[in-house]
């Protein structure tokens, strides 16, 4: 039985989304699983199930004796020590890194020193450069963090990057059996008496706060989401509160416009997933509770606020929704949100609830201006996020879907998915065309920066021939960030150039050429899966023509 | 450096209402007319206090009549979960109460320590890394107001040698021995973690994660 020590050094919700991996490790593997996380997140990873041992780092006693000068330095260090000595003493087979920052980094390689071969993800190796396990750990650091269309899905990403299968069954959630009948009781009371007066319901939980602001339902949307749902005699809301002091008070003023007639259920991590189990749907903003309903396979409406990409740890169940506004309308960067009026309403996500518990509405019903409707799909490789109604954002979702195509393509060797491409093609054959030729533009752009960077690196010898090269690869580099297919393949090629190690210039030069020419056979690649899907769109209006439909969708199209 | 509280005078009174009220180089450490009373209304003006704080740190003994309030307080707030320190410089205060003392809960008391031995204490140390709210008794902190403000005032010297000592990890305190001595942590740290330094054996990965770890500026409590 192997050891397996999963780090991750992030907040509740992905420590959370830990359970996928560990359920698909436990159930082929059958390996001891322990986990290492910061001290403050201890009640959530609590909820893990088949989690051997918790180790943990105490950030905050780390840094009030760090940052009070009434204490020695040398006692944060010590704690430091003796807590990373524990895990260090035990003997591990797979050690992986799940988040991508500098400390868990050097956390893998402290603990693997001997063999830092037993890390997958990111570690720092003994020349104190970044080191990347493989492709995926590139991807999961470099693109993944950066790319807006979130071409894999994290919890995929993770799978690949340790070489396991997504496990979809098996209990992932430990739950109290004394608080799962609690929950069972009081929450089919209210199923019972709503039935003594001929509802039959379906209950709805509303997480009334997230973790930040910028997330956060507004109180007027919820006053009207409440209403509605009120008024609809199959639906009954219940307000799902956390034990602090904020949210109570938070919930007792949406219950006071209520005449405190609303049903609050106040929670904390052990008795949530009791809750979650029984209720029928949850409506949340971008929270943990999100994390923990999918793991339970509870149904949920999540509306999407605030600058966090809504795709990237998005919910999984096909059976849940996800509301935002046009999404190449958001920004999905902290530093450069700006907190505006969101255009989602208390009647949006009413109608989100319709589709959750009738996708045959999800095309039918109208959303106001500027608001989309999402919901997770599957196939072989993982999961992908597709428009399902509302506002049509047709390059953001062409986008996305390409975006998938051409990642895998760079990182598969042979990769071709007929399917994937008809699924494209198919939805987009009249309206790809110009988008990817913009694309193919860029990308021939790019190819000529690169070939430009080739010749002046490999004709090295003068002042200006250095100055061209370094000048080409700024270029390059400049077009990282910019969203195109591209910048896939360069997102991956700034993660190998920024960490480069040589023992002298020479060496450096060759190391250099060596990426340069990979970053070239990416660009072959993506220009491969471009040609792929133009082949395959034009097949297949071919064969709309032949079999007369196209002039049909071309009016569909029109109007 | 500071030193032990020196007692010129030491008395036992009386009070009105017959209590013992000790009298400390001729300053009375209760009300002499009734120190029931008196305590009562202290912890009642910090009531407020007591509700958010279920950890406190208390300057001064006296006798413990404003402790036995505290802690009579304390639980009706927290139950039995609540922890209260209590430094007293001087012992003999502490002698004297320790009948008293015997019977609270969840208390600790510290006596006859110096500043420095009290920030040398590990159990003290990992008490204050709690954030304990601070509740100092009046006439207490007035009678060793230089001991108590040193306390508060306190700056820790970092330094190699100066610090060393204090590790109990013995393989740390090996580690640590074979470092320069003159140089602070932070120095030591910054020498180990130049970026063109490569990493010689396992303590300087450690080295790192303390200096990507100090320069957090700490979690958001998060529940949600």
């Amino acid at each position: 039985m192997n050891n397996t020590l999963i780090i991750n050094l992030k907040r509740n919700g992905d420590i959370l989304s830990l359970a996928h991996l560990i359920n698909s490790i436990h159930s082929t593997s059958k390996d001891l699983i322990s986990i290492l996380i910061f001290e403050e997140f201890r009640a959530a990873a609590k909820l893990l199930k088949n989690v051997s041992r918790i180790y943990t780092i105490d950030r905050k006693s780390f840094l009030s004796l760090k940052k009070n000068a009434l204490f020695h330095d040398i006692f944060s260090f010590e704690n430091l020590f003796v807590e990373l000595e524990e895990v260090r003493t035990q003997r591990w087979d797979n050690v992986i890194n799940t988040s991508n920052d500098r400390i868990s980094s050097y956390v893998s390689s402290f603990l693997s020193y001997s063999d830092q071969r037993l890390i997958s993800g990111t570690y720092f190796n003994k020349n104190n450069t970044v080191s990347f396990s493989s492709k995926w750990a590139r991807v999961l650091n470099d693109v993944l963090p950066c790319y807006k269309y979130t071409p894999v899905a994290h919890v995929d990403c993770l799978h690949y990057l340790t070489e396991n299968l997504r496990v979809r069954d098996g209990q992932k959630v430990n739950s109290s059996p004394h608080h799962n009948t609690i929950a069972f009781e009081n929450i089919n009371r209210i199923r019972e008496n709503e039935s003594k007066m001929g509802n039959k319901i379906k209950i709805i939980g509303l997480q009334l706060k997230s973790s930040s602001p910028e997330k956060d339902i507004s109180f007027n949307t919820l006053i009207q989401l409440i209403d509605l749902i009120l008024n609809n005699p199959s639906y009954f809301p219940i307000l799902l509160i956390a034990p602090t002091d904020e949210e109570r008070e938070f919930g007792n003023k949406v219950n006071k416009y209520f005449d405190n007639a609303l049903v609050s259920v106040e929670s904390d991590f052990k008795a949530l997933p009791s809750v979650l189990l029984n209720i029928d749907l949850l409506v949340t903003p971008d929270t943990v509770v999100k994390h923990l309903a999918d793991l339970l396979d509870t149904p949920l409406v999540e509306v999407s606020l605030g600058w966090a990409p809504f795709l990237k740890q998005g919910t999984l169940n096909p059976n849940s929704v996800i509301l935002t506004e046009s999404p190449s309308s958001r920004v999905f960067s902290k530093s450069e949100f700006e907190e505006h009026d969101t255009s989602i309403s208390g009647n949006d996500i009413y109608n989100a609830i319709k589709c959750s518990f009738e996708p045959r509405l999800d095309e039918t019903i109208t959303f106001s201006t500027n608001v989309s409707l999402y919901r997770a799909h599957e196939d072989k490789l993982g999961v992908y996020y597709h428009r399902v109604g509302g506002h049509i954002d047709n390059n953001f979702n062409l986008a996305l879907l390409v975006s998938r195509y051409i990642t895998f393509k760079i990182i598969i060797p042979g990769y071709n998915d007929i399917e994937f491409l008809n699924k494209i093609a198919t939805e987009f054959k009249y309206n790809i065309k110009e988008w990817l030729n913009i694309e193919k533009n860029i990308l021939l752009e790019a190819s000529k920066t690169l070939l430009s960077s080739i010749r002046h690196l490999t004709t090295q010898g003068s002042e200006n021939n250095f100055n061209d090269f370094t000048y080409s690869l700024d270029n390059l580099l400049s077009s990282c960030e910019d969203d195109s297919l591209a910048s896939i393949a360069l997102l991956i090629f700034r993660s190998y150039i920024e960490n480069l190690e040589a023992k002298n210039p020479k060496e450096n030069i060759e190391k250099v050429e060596v990426v340069l020419y990979d970053l070239k056979k990416s660009f072959q690649k993506i220009s491969l899966g471009i040609r792929e899907i133009e082949e395959t769109v034009e097949s297949i209006r071919k064969n709309d023509l032949v079999m007369g439909r196209e002039k049909t969708s071309l009016l569909d199209n029109r109007l | 450096m500071s030193t032990r509280f020196k007692i010129i005078s030491y008395e036992i009174k009386e009070s009105k209402t017959g209590e013992k009220i000790p009298v400390v180089n001729g300053i009375h450490l209760h009300s002499i007319y009734n120190p029931v009373k008196e305590a009562e209304n202290f912890i009642e003006e910090n009531s407020n206090l007591l509700k958010e704080n279920s950890n406190i740190l208390v300057l001064g003994l006296g006798f413990g009549y404003h402790i036995k309030e505290l802690i009579e307080r304390l639980k009706d707030f927290h139950g039995d979960s609540f922890q209260v320190f209590i430094i007293e410089p001087i012992d003999q205060l502490v002698n004297d109460s320790k009948e008293l003392l015997d019977s609270f809960k969840n208390t600790n008391i510290i006596t006859n320590l110096t500043v420095e031995e009290l920030y040398s204490d590990r159990e003290f140390i990992n008490f204050l890394v709690t954030k304990p709210a601070l509740l100092a008794h009046p006439s207490s902190f007035n009678l060793s107001k230089s001991y108590f403000t040193g306390l508060l005032k306190y700056k820790s010297d970092n330094s190699i040698d100066k610090s060393r000592y204090l590790l109990k990890n013995h393989l740390l305190k090996n580690i640590f021995s074979t470092y320069p001595q003159n140089i602070s942590l932070d120095k030591l740290v910054e020498t180990k973690c130049r970026n063109d330094k490569p990493i010689e054996g396992e303590i300087d990965y450690i080295f790192q994660i303390y200096k990507e770890l100090s320069k957090q500026t700490g979690p958001k409590e998060e529940l949600r």
